[in-house]
């Protein structure tokens, strides 16, 4: 019986690459699975965090909650008793303060100037754009 | 020679098979260990190099594998309101155990222990630690802060284990329809205990019909009758009269179901569901439908109620006297009880059973909760029984009951079944006419007309035609009725020409104030919290005024004489 016969060590050396690539098989398997199994773990993570930002926002965006800061902050109140609603629309209130100076500045100022200023800067760069195209400029 | 030869040859070949043997054995000895070697060495070098190069930083395969597993446990599902808003969710918490075998000064634990749990007992801490057990709970569900600073002892044998947390983060909002769960996650009352099963193995979401926003404004506004009027409890409801969805629901006082473990039983009593009360003259509404449906054409036909009627040993009184003859429009409008008594002794009581039992008030309502209550109905009822459930007295229904009924009536003569599950209605689709649509236009007239001219004339909205019938029920004692012990009513529906919401709320025990003249009937104290809670309401769903021309009352003005009239009539009937 001949043990080293070519084919045998055809064989050893055959099953030593099957053997490499199968343990390579397997080392990509775990690694991706192992990414895998993280992926899934930081979901669930999140997923638990959106859970409780879920449940604090709808703790303070609580109905009581929110009328009160609007009381509070803004002079809000919820529109109770009939003379809360108008009939007219010459029923409205005056408006405040503050936006009918704001009205009466806007009616008794000047109107803004129209009419175009041009930089000098900005004419020599449109001036050299004429003489670029080969037109003439026209002054106004 | 040759022999010898031979011979030597013989000993030469033979000697170099046993040769060849040993080499042979000494290769394959060699390969194994080499091989061995190799994996050996291969398995050092995955180790080392391939896996604590590569995985560096990262938590092992064994741990992300168990913890994957359990995540796999149950988790007990959300219950929202119709808009998605959070009403219970469970949440992970940590509790913490001790391991008392491993703990070496319980005294030291003991005493950090007390120091962070502020509730615990020095005495009951330490005895717990000596225990001769393997595990012992010492507080269970810890904020995070609490499981910071245990963790910060570092004391061995302390150990912490994942467990759920029932948070409602709308606390008291809803507590009665919501209820609650143990420490244990099984639900105790409520939703919580009726769709236990459903909570603990559903795919998704159980969703309300309630809507928050509606249940804040209708709890604010029945709060603030009752701090007024010094009532010892109030209930309110809204319901979608189309679908019998309930989108408010309120019992007061409540509770916070956060911290239910120390909550006396009458804060948890659901006034709505369980408990059961004389509905007083919202009850006309049922008696003038069962007295329209005999007399189609009966809205004219005339009662006398100069006379208080009188039953055997009984004597029914007006409690606004009108003391004159009037037709069934203006029995209604000034809540006539001698009226009405008429009008149902005139239906007959078999069909007056009837119609009640049609809209469901002669047995205990089906909904989707596990307090309910049977109504309180007289054993064998007679012409008298008739007499007075014609003006809500005698019966005793609970509010759901009520407002299902009513709204069975006003949309138009379908029943309804009341309902806290969204997208539940398939029954309420089918539909099963209850009152003509001739019958239910006509309470809507009426009602309407209560609120324009008659006694829930508080209830009235600019720009929405809201339609009501108030009630004033005197508490039943041992002595008999308590004139100072009301519960006082309003059943609202608005609008009047196509009605979409059902109101009610009820106020327990009201107390006259200088406001209300002495007065703490249903009308001065009811009505006011129902358009208070229908000028919100208008404001939150978006609903657009309606048109003066639309309002319904104006038909029923040929019933209803001017007070003038009225007058002139009193005064030849007096001469006559």
């Amino acid at each position: 019986m001949k043990i080293f016969r070519i084919s045998s060590f055809l064989s050893l050396g055959i099953a030593g690459v099957l053997a490499g690539l199968l343990y390579w098989t397997s080392q990509s398997v775990q690694h991706e699975e192992t990414i895998l199994l993280q992926s899934q773990q930081a979901i669930s993570f999140e997923q638990e965090t959106l859970q409780v930002l879920g449940t604090e926002w709808d703790y303070l965006t609580r109905p009581q909650r929110l009328e009160e800061l609007a009381r509070e902050r803004l002079n809000m109140v919820p529109p109770h008793s009939g003379e809360d609603i108008l009939d007219t629309v010459s029923e409205l209130p005056d408006a405040p303060l503050a936006e009918t100076i704001f009205i009466e500045q806007a009616q008794t100022a000047k109107a803004p100037s129209v009419s175009p200023t041009i930089s000098n800067a900005e004419r020599e760069s449109f001036g050299q754009l004429i003489d670029q195209i080969g037109g003439e400029e026209v002054t106004p | 020679m040759k022999t010898l030869s031979r011979t030597t040859l013989h000993m030469t070949g033979s000697k170099r098979t046993a040769l060849d043997m040993a080499r042979g054995r000494i290769v394959l000895i060699s390969a194994i260990f080499v091989i061995s070697f190799i994996i050996v060495a291969g398995r050092a070098l995955d180790v080392a190099v391939i896996q604590g190069t590569w995985g560096q930083g990262q938590e092992t395969r064994t741990s992300l594998l168990e913890h994957k597993n359990e995540k796999t446990a149950t988790v007990r599902h959300d219950i929202v309101d119709r808009h998605g808003v959070i009403l219970a969710r469970s949440l992970k918490t940590a509790s913490l155990y001790a391991d008392p075998k491993i703990i070496t000064h319980p005294e030291t634990v003991a005493k950090d222990l007390t120091a962070i749990f502020k509730d615990m007992s020095y005495g009951d801490t330490l005895k717990k630690l000596q225990e001769d057990k393997r595990f012992v709970w010492i507080k269970r569900n810890l904020t995070p802060d609490e499981q910071y600073k245990i963790l910060y002892l570092g004391h061995p044998g302390l150990s912490f284990q994942e467990e759920e947390r029932r948070v409602y983060p709308q606390g008291e909002l809803a507590a009665h329809v919501v209820g609650i769960t143990n420490v244990d996650g099984g639900g105790l009352s409520g939703i919580e205990a009726s769709f236990n099963k459903y909570l603990g193995q559903g795919t998704s979401p159980l969703a309300l019909t309630l809507d928050m926003r509606l249940q804040h404004v209708l709890k604010r506004e029945i709060s603030y009758a009752m701090t007024k009027h010094r009532a010892i409890g109030g209930a309110g409801l809204i319901m979608d009269v189309r679908n019998g969805e309930i989108l408010a629901a309120v019992s007061l006082p409540d509770f916070d179901p956060n911290l239910s473990g120390d909550v006396k039983d009458v804060k948890r009593f659901n006034r709505l569901t369980l408990g059961v009360y004389e509905p007083g003259s919202t009850f006309k509404l049922f008696t003038t439908a069962a007295y329209l449906e005999k007399n189609k054409n009966g809205l004219g036909d005339k009662f006398d109620a100069t006379q208080p009627l009188v039953f055997g040993r009984f004597k029914i009184n007006d409690y606004h006297a009108e003391d004159r003859l009037m037709n069934v429009a203006e029995i209604f409008m000034h809540s006539s009880n001698i009226g009405s008594a008429l009008m149902g002794h005139k239906v007959g009581t078999k069909d007056f059973k009837d119609l009640l039992s049609d809209l469901g008030l002669m047995t205990a309502p089906d909904i989707e909760i596990a307090e309910i209550s049977a109504p309180l109905i007289p054993q064998n009822w007679g012409d008298i029984n008739t007499a007075t459930a014609a003006f809500g007295h005698g019966i005793a229904v609970s509010p759901v009951q009520l407002v299902s009924a009513a709204a069975s009536v006003m949309n138009g003569g379908i029943k309804v079944k009341p309902t806290f599950i969204l997208n539940r209605d398939i029954e309420n689709k089918r539909g099963i006419r209850v009152v003509s649509p001739e019958t239910a236009h006509h309470i809507r007239q009426l009602m309407r007309l209560v609120v324009t001219d008659g006694t829930g004339s508080k209830a009235d909205v600019v720009g929405y035609h809201v339609g009501g019938k108030t009630g004033t029920a005197e508490k039943n004692t041992r002595g008999g009725y308590d004139k100072n012990r009301l519960v006082s009513s309003f059943l609202g529906v608005f609008p009047s020409e196509s009605p979409q919401y059902a109101l009610y709320i009820m106020i327990d025990e009201p107390k006259p104030t200088k406001d209300t003249y002495g007065y703490a009937t249903g009308g001065w104290v009811a009505a006011p919290a129902v358009r208070k809670t229908i000028e919100s309401m208008v404001a939150i769903l978006g609903m657009e005024p309606q048109e003066p021309k639309d309002d319904l009352k104006g038909s029923l003005a040929r019933y209803v004489p001017p007070k003038e009239k009225i007058n002139m009539q009193k005064v030849s009937h007096e001469t006559e």
